[in-house]
């Protein structure tokens, strides 16, 4: 999978609002509390956050779209 | 003379007669809504003469040829304007053309989009004063009297057929040469924009003066207007050559040349993922790889044809005056995979076999034609060269056309597009190889196979390539302008020429026909279509960065950092 990691000391929705821009499909964010439950943040695209879930099922996720090609 | 009307009634006249005349026959209430005549599918004035039977339509508003006629009259308010307000400029032409219409001229001093209210405001007075538009007709020696101050006009003149009665059109103080047909008045053009100003060469020649092209465009109602111009705004946002630099997919450099675009590691990706699921597909389907060079002798070029009827395409290395041998790199791949056919003889067996390649092609087209990543003079496409027997063909054929379709399924652009039969011009022999018995030959088999497949086609006359007609499949880019994007070719001159065989079952030696196809078309024209289309926003399996991971904390680097690992 084709990932980036973005660090940098910035406000989460200024991160957030970059990747937009980017057309970037997925953004996993991940703070306290996501840590702590072992779950990552999930956004898709236009439709914004779609909710928490383990980094397992995202992959599944992901995989499956990738795979099947699918189209927005 | 008989005149046939759209409902297919038939009107019979001992002489000649005018559509106006026709149309009052008909009702005095046609004749007063009609704006202009369809003559045999041409658009012409009501006072047009007809002498031969033809097939008439008047038009009304209520017709969508009338938004045309509006244009036209509308191009002619732009160059009225435009004598106003710089009196010594000259007119060329000023044409209406789809969803729009444009003017060229030749400024005393330049004019600029800064410049455009000021046009668009003396136009809206010229609509305000009501001019009636008038025609009158002169014979050549009186037209270039009335045209006295307008060289280009002039040129025009003398190059209509002698004898013929020049058509004039006038609105207050403005006349201009012009077959027609136009509105009755000014005051119809009410809802108008300028929209840009480009140059453009007299006659499209580039060894001519380069005039200053106004594009604008009209519409009926004021609503049909916005609506217009929002979608340009949004074409606008999403045009390649603007959201591919953005976005970091490509880009150019001065030093490198026009044409000649850089794929940066984004743009690289994109391309790398379809190139990779077009050959993967290629091979499934019984393709063969071929890695053929790059350039060739121009002996390769003259026995296929490119170097009489191609070589201002080529970029030719070497001087042929000076030099023993020159080379010329190459403007499609069907040669080079030839001599691969050639390696030795092949039987009926060895049939159909099909070679693909991903092959970099060079082009060189004119610098004015450049444009991001869609006139280009270095391209990559996935092609293939498929060489079968007659009865293998239209079964081959569809193969072909299948593989193109299932690629266009998977990448989003099928509903996008539409198919034309492109065939030869026969009266423009020196274009093309071969005798007229072949072209028909192979039109008419091309023709039946499509027609089997039930494809929904128009006609290209003169569209074909040099040695054989196509199927083109044809796309709107986001400016609505249509391009070929793939094309499926039958050619059985190329055999000829390569003197390509194959032993029959009965020991008759044969030519093989070649289908000449692409895939998805050149990656980098695929490639800024996906742009367009999803402005930017690719479907997850083409994305250049699928997730981006974000941290809200230092305090989770750790988590994101392993996170990561198990995403690549
Ligand atoms: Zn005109
Ligand atoms: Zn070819």
């Amino acid at each position: 999978m084709r990932a980036e990691y973005d660090d940098r000391n910035e406000k989460i929705g200024y991160k957030i609002r970059e990747a937009q821009m980017e057309k970037v499909p997925y953004m996993l964010v991940v703070g306290d509390r996501e840590a702590e439950e072992g779950k990552v943040s999930v956004r898709f695209r236009k439709e914004g956050d779609i909710g928490t879930m383990t980094l397992e099922d995202f992959i599944t996720r992901i995989t499956e779209e990738i795979v099947s090609k699918r189209l927005p | 003379m008989k005149i046939t009307l759209p409902d297919q009634s038939v009107k019979e006249y001992a002489g000649s007669a005018t559509p106006r005349q026709v149309a009052r026959e008909i009702s005095e209430g046609l004749a007063n809504a009609a704006v202009a005549a369809k003559v045999n599918g041409r658009l012409v004035d009501l006072d047009h003469t007809l002498t031969e039977d033809a097939s008439l339509a008047i038009i009304t508003k209520r017709d969508e040829e009338y938004v045309s006629v509006l244009r036209h009259t509308a191009s002619h308010v732009m160059a009225q304007a435009v004598l106003r307000l710089y009196p010594n400029t000259k007119l060329a032409i000023g044409p209406f053309i789809e969803n729009g219409f444009y003017y060229d001229f030749d400024f005393e001093s330049p004019v600029t989009m800064a410049d455009a209210a000021k046009i668009e405001a003396e136009m809206a007075k010229i609509a305000a004063e009501k001019l009636p538009l008038t025609r009158f007709l002169l014979p050549r020696d009186k037209a270039l009297e009335e045209m006295r101050d307008q060289p280009y006009k002039q040129e025009l003149i003398r190059d209509l057929p002698e004898g013929e009665e020049i058509s004039f059109y006038t609105q207050g103080e403005f006349t201009d040469l012009c077959a027609g047909p136009h509105l009755a008045s000014t005051a119809e053009v009410k809802h108008f924009k300028i929209l840009s100003v480009t140059g453009a060469y007299w006659r499209g020649n580039e060894k001519n003066k380069m005039l200053t092209r106004l594009y604008a465009t009209a519409f009926t109602k004021k609503q049909e207007l916005d609506d217009y111009l929002l979608q340009l705004e949004e074409a606008k946002k999403r045009d390649h050559n603007k959201l591919g630099r953005e976005l970091e997919l490509f880009t150019t450099s001065d030093v490198i040349g026009q044409g000649l675009p850089i794929l940066l590691p984004k743009g690289a990706r994109v391309v790398q993922l379809l190139q990779r699921f077009v050959e993967d597909e290629e091979q499934k389907r019984g393709w063969l790889l071929t890695k053929t060079p790059f350039m060739a002798k121009s002996d390769l070029y003259k026995i296929s044809g490119h170097w009489d009827h191609y070589k201002d395409g080529m970029f030719v290395l070497g001087d042929e005056e000076k030099d023993d041998e020159v080379y010329a790199l190459r403007p499609m791949t069907c040669p080079f995979q030839y001599q691969a056919y050639l390696n030795r003889p092949r039987s009926y067996r060895d049939l159909p076999l099909r070679y693909n390649e991903t092959s970099t092609l060079f082009r060189n087209e004119a610098s004015g034609e450049m444009h991001g990543l869609i006139r280009v003079r270095q391209f990559t496409i996935s092609e293939g060269h498929l060489m079968c027997r007659p009865d293998q063909l239209e079964d081959e054929f569809r193969r072909c056309l299948d593989l193109c379709m299932f690629m266009l399924k998977t990448i989003g652009l099928q509903d996008d597009v539409s198919y034309r039969f492109s065939q030869w011009d026969p009266n423009d022999r020196a274009k093309y190889i071969g005798t007229e018995e072949q072209w028909d030959e192979a039109q008419g088999m091309m023709k039946r196979i499509l027609d089997h497949l039930e494809i929904p086609y128009k006609i290209g006359i003169g569209e074909a390539a040099f040695y054989g007609p196509k199927l083109d499949i044809q796309i709107k880019n986001v400016h609505g302008k249509e391009d070929t994007l793939i094309t499926i070719q039958i050619d059985q001159m190329l055999a000829e020429q390569f003197n390509m065989e194959y032993t029959d079952k009965d020991g008759t030696k044969k030519r093989p026909y070649i289908i000449h196809r692409t895939s998805i078309g050149c990656y980098e024209r695929t490639l800024a279509l996906l742009i367009e289309k999803y402005a930017g926003a690719f479907p997850t399996w083409l994305a250049p960065v699928q997730v981006k991971v974000l941290n809200i904390t230092d305090r989770t680097d750790k988590t994101c950092s392993e996170i990561m690992e198990k995403l690549q």
